[in-house]
């Protein structure tokens, strides 16, 4: 109790000190900016709530999204052998999505045939990080047999998009392997 | 990653997120108006609150948290299981990053360093308030941040 008082006493004398020299150098505009002072706390918070509401629609605008086509291939030597279409995910130690993102991925290998799933950790493979630029975990990429990539996925994505995509991409090898036939 | 720590229920550190929302609102509330007088006041001793809370989370792990048993007792049962587990490390670090924040809070106001508390509360709010409406953990991207800046 008597340390506690004796630090209360210490801790206003450096108050009143700090106080004491900060009103000798007070700026001209502090007078006006106490007059306004009744809507300044609503008018803060009120500023931050829009300004982190900005930040996290643009954040959750990008979670989810879907690079194609692009030139640039995988090792195969990176991918499970004996699938048509790999989704190979890139994960982190301290990522939030990434075992959400494992469990849907999971879940798409065992639902189309063919499609597996393979995890790696970013200091694993450092050549495709530079390449891709993988800026996020979990990025997935999803990866022909050949290892050309087909879709790259920023962040988790939902199990129906994530199933269109994989459709498409087996569509798309069909039509291929048609057109050698002719 | 085959090293398997402890797993949680996702929506555990989000609810957590959602009352420090609130609590940080109240301290932004009630320390605005003594911005430049910093005094032992509600805001202050709220803010010494918030960061043994934080402090609780960052060394002792969220799961024992007092928000984890609230959490536990309150919504978990109306929701149900969860769809996925989440790691423990990455709302831990989160928690670190709160705890940082709110003790530079907690220093400048003893130093009386006026509008200390309120920038501390207002980045920590924020941060919070990301976590707690968009599930986006400031605290995450900034270590995978630092990793990055490092590597370079």
């Amino acid at each position: 109790m008597s340390l506690a008082s004796s630090l209360t006493r210490l801790v206003s004398q450096l108050h009143r000190r700090h106080i004491t020299s900060h009103t000798e150098a007070t700026p001209a505009f502090l007078p006006t900016l106490v007059a306004t002072m009744d809507f300044l706390p609503l008018g803060i918070l009120t500023g931050l709530i829009v300004v982190s509401t900005a930040v996290g629609l643009i954040w959750r605008a990008r979670q989810g999204a879907v690079t194609s086509g692009g030139e640039a291939d995988i090792s195969p030597a990176l991918l499970a052998p004996g699938h048509w279409l790999t989704l190979v995910q890139v994960s982190a130690p301290l990522c939030s999505y990434c075992s959400a993102m494992r469990g849907i991925l999971q879940r798409a290998s065992e639902k189309h045939g063919g499609v597996a799933h393979v995890e790696f950790d970013v200091s694993e493979i450092p050549t495709v990080i530079e390449k891709f630029a993988v800026r996020q975990t979990p990025t997935t990429f999803l990866v022909e047999a050949d290892g050309r990539v087909v879709h790259q996925i920023g962040g988790p994505i939902a199990p129906p998009a994530l199933d269109a995509l994989i459709t498409q991409a087996r569509e798309d090898v069909r039509k291929r392997s048609d057109e050698y036939e002719i | 990653m085959n090293t398997k720590s402890k797993q949680l229920d996702p929506r555990g550190p989000r609810f957590g997120a959602a009352i420090t929302t609130v609590l940080f609102a109240a301290i932004l509330l009630l320390g605005i108006p003594a911005a430049t007088e910093p005094a032992f006041d509600a805001a202050w001793w709220l803010l010494v609150a918030a960061t043994v809370l934080f402090g609780w989370g960052s060394i002792l792990g969220p799961s024992g948290h007092p928000y984890a048993w609230l959490y536990r007792v309150s919504l978990k049962k109306l929701l149900g299981a969860p769809s996925f587990m989440e790691d423990e490390a990455p709302p831990r670090f989160a928690q670190t990053v709160g705890f940082a924040i709110s003790l530079l809070g907690v220093l400048l106001h003893l130093f009386a360093v006026p509008w200390g508390l309120v920038i501390a509360s207002a980045m920590a709010f924020v941060a919070a308030f990301l976590n707690a409406v968009f599930g986006l953990c400031l605290g995450c991207e900034l270590y995978s941040l630092l990793l990055r800046a490092r590597r370079r």
